[in-house]
């Protein structure tokens, strides 16, 4: 889409300089990981993905997103991978795994390699985010059978977009951040059987994941809705004013149909703990 | 629907402010009345006790006292007949049985009437009565009508198909939100796409008529009307490309026998069809776990038994008869809004008087910075270039939608489009305009 969006969504990082200035251990017990995810990293046939392989594994990332999935009780295992794909993405089947795609991560270094240096790692790790609640929404959905009005794709999106703003706004802003570098490098037209596709294309999910972010915290993102010199905003007024509701509607659906799966106490622990900190991102 | 100007329903509303008054100091007679009779289970007799005599219920056993409906009266003249045969289709009667097994917690009013603005909306109003509200705007049952096939048009469908099917599925597209919001139904998805799955999910719980006449008229309304123009991505709706695939593919994943043609015909690609019968299944489960509960299952078999759609004879000439009228016609006017003075237009249209013969016309005179009507044309499109001395206002060489005319450089002329360049003559490339379906007209804009 190429849209001239990087600048503001930079300036919404940049307004909050506690984002590098966070330093400190979380103090919490650590959360348990969840028994009931598996997870693998499979070494990668193409030796270019070796670097990769070997920070994912020495950075723990997979055992980091078992301590976060910790309070979810899924009704059956999950197992979860970084595997090489042959493409960017291998879409989550019925009965699994959860792959993410050594492709797909060289993909996002190499889109956030284009972004100013002191914001690269916020770019990686709230791309890979993105990714990674994306694809454990699929997963979820199908492994706990929830009802699903309106496109999967989109359903996925939304329900990540929703878990990225449950902990504190440091983490939204990264998280959020990483999703519209990633998707405003795609340079994909769309056209005519391509609107066929199951997925939507990649500027209406990167409003989709805006919205939802103004939508649950009105005040980190505010820049989202701040006039530039010309008078247009990031996220246009005939959408920012159904933010809220498209906001509160993920979250009643989340309550109802996801939040029995869920364990309250975990989830205070995990929700309580500091994730992606400046420290571990570098 | 389409995304409603909010400003637009406020003062829509604000006129009826008076009637609303009026009926303020009865509202709650009315409430405490109908309270009482739905627990002393005389629901039938809710509409003769009604102070709002426009407001009706369907007298049959598919009756739901919750749901009224009322065709209001438009203030332009030229929608009265249009009134008249919704009321003789009885659009509203037949919605409101088709809603009747739904135990809804709020009192429901469908209503057909004059906006101001082209649209189809589920509205909850805390000043009105009932405060949730599906509304139908004569405008938009006007621009369906426009975007039908024309007489004489190749197309695989009939206009009363496309008329009837893309009506009847936006009634139920709307009906999905108010199922969404009434029931406080889970959402994860994107709620405007949520609300065409339910639409076409319902079609597809009826007989293979009533399901062809839906999902054809629907689809086609998606493909001709949202799908026109760029795409707006940030909108909260789907393009409409999508949303026509959308259709097909929960259709096809429902009865791929049935709309085995949309997959032969290639206008669902194979790839899309392969996903439908879990897209369909994932509505079911969706439906099943969160809209069933609420739906009285007796009352749902006969809504099921009944016959739906039929068109009487008459019905049909009434709507060919329509077909006929829908004037294939748009004016046309043309604004020289830069800081270039004494502007000349020339168009390619087709004129009324001879509707299948392009011509070229030139030159029209533009007022600096003002505007002249140039008149009136046949068809959808038409082709304009303008000059003023060294500046042009024409088709890149690149733009395969340009028409290489010619032009005459001094004096007016008037010629058949395609004919070869006279002396005096040169070959310019027109720029193509395509009028909005829902539009009777346009004003070309030219800036710098």
């Amino acid at each position: 889409m190429r849209r001239i969006i990087t600048a503001a969504a930079v300036a919404f990082v940049l307004a909050y300089p506690t984002v590098h200035a966070i330093e400190v251990k979380a103090q919490v017990a650590p959360a348990l990981p969840n028994s009931r995810i598996e997870i693998a990293y499979v070494q990668p046939t193409n030796r270019s993905y070796q670097p990769i392989y070997d920070r994912l594994k020495k950075r723990q990332v997979l055992e980091e997103l078992q301590r976060f999935l910790t309070p979810l009780r899924l009704s059956r295992k999950l197992s979860m991978k970084v595997d090489q794909c042959g493409a960017t993405t291998s879409p989550y089947k019925s009965q699994g795994p959860v792959t993410i795609c050594y492709e797909l991560i060289d993909q996002i270094e190499k889109i956030a390699a284009n972004v100013d240096a002191s914001l690269r790692s916020s770019a990686i790790a709230g791309a890979f985010i993105m990714v990674v609640l994306h694809e454990v929404s699929h997963a979820v959905f199908e492994i706990q059978q929830v009802p699903v009005w309106g496109r999967m794709e989109d359903a996925a999106d939304r329900l990540a977009a929703l878990v990225m703003l449950q902990f504190d706004e440091v983490l939204a802003l990264r998280t959020i951040f990483g999703t519209t570098i990633f998707f405003n490098a795609s340079d994909k037209t769309w056209t005519g059987s391509d609107f066929a596709d199951v997925s939507s294309p990649e500027e209406q999910r990167y409003y989709n994941y805006l919205c939802i972010a103004y939508g649950g915290a009105p005040i980190t993102f505010q820049g989202l809705v701040t006039p530039d010199q010309n008078g247009q905003q990031t996220l246009p007024r005939h959408r920012a004013a159904r933010c809220a509701s498209e906001y509160r509607q993920v979250l009643k659906a989340f309550n109802l149909r996801i939040m029995p799966f869920v364990d309250p106490n975990s989830l205070v622990t995990v929700r309580s703990m500091q994730w992606l900190l400046p420290t571990d991102i570098k | 629907m389409v995304a409603p100007d909010r400003h637009k329903i406020i003062r829509a509303y604000a006129a009826r402010s008076f009637m609303k008054q009026i009926r303020s100091a009865l509202r709650l007679r009315k409430d405490v009345m109908k309270l009482h009779l739905r627990f002393a289970a005389f629901a039938l007799a809710c509409a003769a006790v009604s102070d709002q005599p426009t407001f009706a219920q369907t007298s049959s056993e598919l009756n739901n006292s919750l749901i009224t409906f009322s065709y209001s009266p438009p203030k332009s003249a030229k929608y009265l007949p249009m009134m008249d045969r919704l009321k003789s289709f009885q659009i509203l009667e037949q919605l409101s049985q088709f809603l009747s097994p739904l135990r809804l917690p709020h009192r429901l009013a469908l209503e057909v009437r004059e906006c101001g603005f082209v649209n189809a909306q589920f509205v909850t109003w805390p000043g009105a009565d009932p405060a949730w509200r599906i509304e139908l705007c004569y405008e938009f049952i006007q621009a369906i009508e426009r975007v039908g096939p024309k007489q004489g048009e190749q197309s695989e469908f009939t206009y009363e198909d496309v008329v009837v099917g893309s009506v009847v599925g936006v009634l139920l597209h709307e009906g999905g939100h108010a199922v969404f919001n009434m029931l406080n139904v889970p959402v994860f998805g994107r709620e405007e796409d949520a609300a065409d799955e339910m639409s076409t999910f319902i079609a597809l719980q009826f007989s293979k008529d009533v399901a062809l006449t839906i999902v054809r008229g629907y689809s086609y309304l998606a493909k001709k009307w949202f799908a026109f123009g760029a795409p707006l991505y940030s909108d909260e709706h789907g393009t409409g490309l999508q949303r026509y695939y959308n259709t097909l593919c929960v259709a096809y994943g429902a009865d791929p026998v049935l709309f085995k043609d949309f997959v032969d015909k290639g206008d669902l690609p194979k790839h899309r069809a392969a996903n439908c019968a879990s897209e369909y299944e994932q509505i079911k489960l969706a439906f099943k776990e969160t809209v069933l509960p609420f739906v009285d299952q007796n009352l749902m078999k006969k809504v099921q038994a009944k016959e739906w759609l039929k068109l009487t004879p008459t019905q049909v000439t009434a709507l060919r008869q329509q077909q006929q009228k829908q004037q294939q016609t748009f004016s046309f006017a043309a604004c020289n809004l830069s800081s270039i003075s004494g502007v000349y237009l020339a168009l390619t249209v087709r004129d009324v008087s001879d509707p299948q013969k392009w011509q070229v016309h030139g030159w029209f005179p533009l007022p600096d910075e003002g505007c002249n009507y140039i008149g009136t044309f046949y068809g959808d499109k038409l082709f304009y270039f303008a000059f003023s001395g060294n500046n042009v206002w024409s088709a890149p060489d690149t733009d395969r939608t340009a028409s290489k005319q010619c032009v005459d450089t001094v004096h007016a002329f008037d010629e058949a489009a395609g004919d070869k360049c006279k002396p005096g003559q040169v070959a310019v490339n027109f720029r193509r305009w395509v009028i909005g379906p829902a539009e009777t007209g346009f004003t070309l804009k030219l800036h710098d």
